[in-house]
């Protein structure tokens, strides 16, 4: 079972392609690496730009490959890293059985009879993976004075950006005015044409994720029941001045700047070092994939703490840093078709996560896997969901995230022992089952509105012992589903 | 629309702030000029900005006020307990996939394998509907419950049926019988004196006619007196199904007789021959055939003056009507008479030859009449001999569980053989995927015992096939799949 770099190297579409390949072939961009002699096949993680890492496997003795990115060149950087990375050091990789997703991907494939000659094709440039190599390698140390160039180069965009910012805000105050004198009655009938315009000027003003915001308002409207949607629409709307106002005051602020501008990059969260690092045990609640307006694709993964558990006032232990939750969040163009998840529902790791700064951390980047578990508490017996929030409120975690950031969009919450049921117009209604925490009836407690799910049937009665759900302040998008017998993603 | 209402840290706020947020909020929603600050209250400020209003009564609300559950909303009916353990965690991605990938009669065997190894399907990964018969006893539990909840959903009171339209009501009816056939018929026996002809004959052979039991014949008796002939014809069909016929009529057993031709064959031993006449014209054919469903098998018997067993053995097949026959055969011939019954639906080959419709409905009729052993080992002689079927999946919903006899050295001599490599070469040749392989492998896995499983998994992978091929899928559930932990008894 080997790889040779002539393979390599013959199988890169060009020259660039090697090159990148030759940056990532440090084991500080692989999560992890293995092979396995069965099947002739070694397979990766390999954290990209992204929050979740892109699954990458190859066969040794066809050269198949697959990478679960979005280029559109085959194979991609990941893949020729992961081979070149064999070639040159296979004691790196472990032995091991292949995961799922490698399985899937053998069975699905067809083997070739034979694998490609190396050699330069014809009509291919001429590619060298020694030269490549040396690229990696030489990156050259830029000058104090090119650093002083570019840092007054910075500071000069960033005042032009702010600028055009602030007009962008006064456009968007004075567009809510009027739509406030239209009535939301009718701004609600016609709320994709209204938003769109603004999210455009929004988007020339510099105010990228302020505009994305207001441009997937209508979509998050149309999937509430029409008769919230008009005091929703009044809510977001007062968010977005909320944001607006804090930006003013502060733009440095971190949970202002990627409410208005754009959330830092991965590199940029990791380089920075202000974010929250939590070392942990985590299992994904659950995945949200969306194609937004403006033709990318989101990509969200819930993860839940394992290790973090609320005390009965709903407020995490001391020894939990973050608040239980991180959402890993990726953006790909719709045109590069479909990717494959990273993670699957229910699926536990030990890694270390840094999260992005701001007052309630929730958005974060997977840092590096751990080999042993983090020295943290034991986990809770009963699974994530059933470590609920206060009995009493299944709101509180909601509010305390309002608290510290009125314009929050999304709160996961824990919710205990409850049961779904179904009103006359058919809309599903979480609340605590009777007789949990002094309820004698389920009309004495507090009820969520719970967004359609999936084999409704199934879930109505069921005797739920936990449950972790998005909540968006009038609607809960239930991720997991904790019952007697199992959990269960009913979405995914 | 459900109304908001105060939620417990609205104890500190005014008493009227609720009723004054609503109000702000019903005057942003119609437009027009933006209310004040002073709206929500005294001391509020008027100069606050409309802007800053908005956003601080949206925060407010989000605070201060709950929802509480609608007073029609309603859980549905409980989980129903699991009768057998559920299947192990490690096995359920497998036949998550293994199952959804199946053809109907095919998941109905995987069910079956499941069942006679003692364990069921965890109901997150599937179960039953309530139209779903057919299936081990451990999914009752399950099925009664869809079938409840879709009750819930038609709500099949006496008022709603007498208001729905006909199609609405045999739905109803239809989900009602799924159910509760006791409640379902008693609701047709009251419904059945109001309704036209056409609705009536709907009802019986639509509703009436799902898995009807000898609690039905009351009711079919009285529909014998029924003023449509139409519907008289349609009951007693349904009483033959269920072995009940009428004695007939001098005039009948005539008309009976001469619909066949009696003879013999042979030239050194003489054998009785019986078969069905060509009939002239579309009207004869019609009534033939009406008055085949109503007919037992000793009925004919007696018009043809013949022993049971004698007048199947002189059967020849070569009318279009035999399908009837073997129907009639199949559901009324007598229980010592079954197996040369069943010998011929399987390895007749001129039965095989004519290819009718009714051939492995009645097959599946007669051998439900076996014992299971008995079906078993009728069913392991297809491995043996040139039978009716062509490949594994028609085998597959006439073996009420796996054939513990089949290993693999049976298999690799059985008529099926040849076929499945082909199709195993037609896989390996243009990959993975959905491919006739992939439909004999699941069929075949849910009628091998574990060692043969693992025995013809182990032949495949050594032939080429990935271990990871989806087409292996059912494959490898079988052979992974242990006997069930013994449950204590409660």
């Amino acid at each position: 079972m080997s790889l040779s770099l002539e393979v390599v190297q013959s199988l890169a579409p060009d020259q660039g392609a090697l090159g990148s390949a030759g940056k990532l072939l440090a084991a500080k961009h692989w999560i992890r690496v293995a092979r396995d002699a069965a099947t002739d096949t070694i397979w990766g993680e390999c954290q990209g730009s992204g929050a979740n890492p892109y699954l990458v496997v190859a066969d040794t003795r066809d050269h198949g490959y697959k990478c679960s990115c979005p280029s559109r060149k085959f194979p991609c950087k990941h893949s020729l890293a992961l081979m070149w990375r064999y070639a040159e050091r296979p004691q790196e990789f472990a032995d091991d059985a292949p995961p799922q997703w490698v399985q899937d991907w053998l069975g699905r494939r067809k083997r070739g009879a034979k694998p490609g000659t190396p050699g330069a094709a014809e009509g291919v440039p001429a590619k060298d993976i020694g030269e490549a190599r040396d690229a990696a390698a030489e990156a050259p140390a830029p000058s104090v004075e090119d650093l002083q160039k570019k840092a007054r180069a910075a500071e000069r965009r960033r005042a032009q950006t702010e600028d055009a910012v602030r007009a962008g805000l006064d456009d968007l105050a004075q567009w809510l005015r009027d739509l406030l004198r239209g009535g939301l009655a009718a701004f609600v009938e016609d709320a994709p044409t209204h938003c769109r315009r603004i999210a455009a000027r929004l988007v020339d003003a510099k105010a990228a994720a302020l505009a994305s915001r207001i441009d997937e308002l209508p979509s998050r409207l149309l999937a509430l029941p029409k008769a919230v949607r008009a005091e929703a629409a009044a809510f977001e709307l007062g968010q977005c001045v909320l944001l607006a106002a804090a930006w003013r005051q502060t733009p440095d602020d971190a949970d202002a700047r990627a409410g208005v501008l754009q959330s830092p990059s991965r590199d940029e969260v990791l380089e920075a070092g202000q974010g929250l690092r939590v070392a942990s045990r985590w299992e994904v609640a659950g995945t949200r994939i969306a194609t937004r307006r403006d033709g990318l694709v989101s990509q969200a993964t819930w993860l839940v703490d394992l290790a973090a558990a609320p005390a009965a006032d709903g407020q995490l232990s001391a020894s939990s840093a973050g608040c239980g939750f991180a959402l890993l969040l990726d953006y790909v163009p719709a045109t590069a078709g479909r990717r494959s998840a990273a993670f699957v529902p229910g699926q536990r790791f030990d890694a270390e996560l840094v999260f992005y700064p701001g007052r309630h951390p929730l958005r974060a980047v997977l840092h590096r896997s751990l080999d042993t578990p983090a020295a943290r508490p034991p986990p809770l017996p009963g699974g994530p969901a059933s470590q609920s929030d206060a009995a009493a409120d299944p709101l509180a975690a909601h509010r305390r995230h309002l608290s510290a950031l009125p314009w929050a969009q999304l709160t996961p919450l824990r919710l205990g022992p409850g049961a779904l049921s179904r009103d006359g117009r058919g809309q599903l209604w979480w609340t605590i089952r009777p007789g949990v925490d002094g309820h004698a009836s389920a009309q004495a407690a507090s009820a969520l509105r719970v967004a359609a799910l999936a084999d409704e049937a199934l879930w109505l009665g069921a005797p739920l012992t936990g449950a972790i759900a998005l909540w968006d302040g009038f609607q809960a998008d239930l991720l997991r589903l904790d019952t007697p017998l199992g959990a269960a993603w009913p979405d995914d | 629309m459900t109304e908001p209402r105060r939620s417990a840290d609205l104890d500190q706020a005014p008493h009227e702030l609720p009723a004054r947020l609503d109000a702000v909020l019903a005057r942003w929603i119609a437009g027009g000029d933006p209310p004040s600050a002073e709206a929500l209250g005294e001391g509020a400020d008027a100069a606050t900005d409309a802007l800053a209003l908005l956003a601080v009564a949206g925060q407010c609300r989000q605070f201060l006020l709950d929802t509480p559950l609608p007073r029609d909303a309603r859980p549905g009916p409980d989980w129903p307990a699991p009768t057998l353990p559920l299947l192990p965690d490690a096995l359920r991605p497998r036949f998550r996939r293994t199952a959804k990938a199946m053809h109907p009669v095919q998941r109905r065997a995987l069910l079956r394998l499941l069942d006679a190894r003692g364990w069921m399907a965890h109901p997150f990964d599937w179960r039953p509907g309530h139209g779903d018969d057919d299936l081990p006893a451990a999914y009752d539990g399950w099925r009664r419950r869809a079938g409840s909840l879709r009750a819930q959903e038609t709500a099949a009171d006496d008022e709603t049926l007498d208001a729905a339209s006909p199609g609405e009501r045999r739905r109803q009816l239809t989900a009602l019988r799924t159910q509760d056939p006791a409640a379902a018929r008693a609701r047709i026996a009251a419904l059945l004196p109001a309704l036209p002809a056409e609705q009536r004959l709907a009802l019986v052979e639509q509703v009436l006619a799902l898995s009807p039991t000898a609690e039905d014949l009351p009711l079919l008796d009285t529909l014998s007196a029924d003023r449509s002939e139409r519907v008289r014809s349609a009951a007693a069909r349904l009483r033959a199904r269920l072995g009940v016929t009428q004695p007939l009529q001098d005039e009948e057993r005539a008309d009976i007789r001469a619909w066949f031709e009696v003879g013999s064959s042979g030239l050194l031993k003489r054998r009785p021959k019986v078969s069905l006449l060509a009939l002239k014209t579309r009207p004869q054919q019609a009534a033939r055939r009406e008055r085949l469903q109503r007919l037992g098998w000793m009925d004919l018997c007696a018009v043809l003056e013949m022993d049971p067993a004698a007048l199947l053995a002189a059967w020849v097949p070569g009318d279009q009507d035999d399908d009837l026959l073997l129907e009639c055969a199949a559901h009324t011939l007598p229980a010592e008479a079954l197996p040369a019954l069943v010998e011929r639906l399987l390895f007749d080959p001129a039965l095989q030859a004519r290819r009718y419709a009714g051939t492995h409905a009645a097959l599946s009729a007669a051998l439900a009449r076996l014992d299971p052993a008995a079906r078993r080992e009728r069913l392991a002689e297809c491995f043996a001999r040139q039978s009716a079927f062509d490949g594994f999946f028609t085998l597959l919903d006439l073996a009420d569980a796996p054939l513990p006899a089949l290993d693999l050295r049976t298999l690799q001599r059985s008529p099926f053989w040849d076929g499945f490599g082909k199709a195993l070469r037609a896989h390996l040749e243009h990959g993975a995927g959905a491919s006739a392989f992939a439909q004999e492998c699941a069929s075949l896995a849910c009628l091998l015992a574990p060692p043969a499983a693992q025995a013809l998994l182990g032949h495949l992978t050594e032939a080429g096939v990935p271990a990871g091929d989806p087409a292996l899928d059912a494959l490898t559930l079988a052979a992974e799949l242990p006997p069930a932990p013994a449950v204590p008894a409660s």
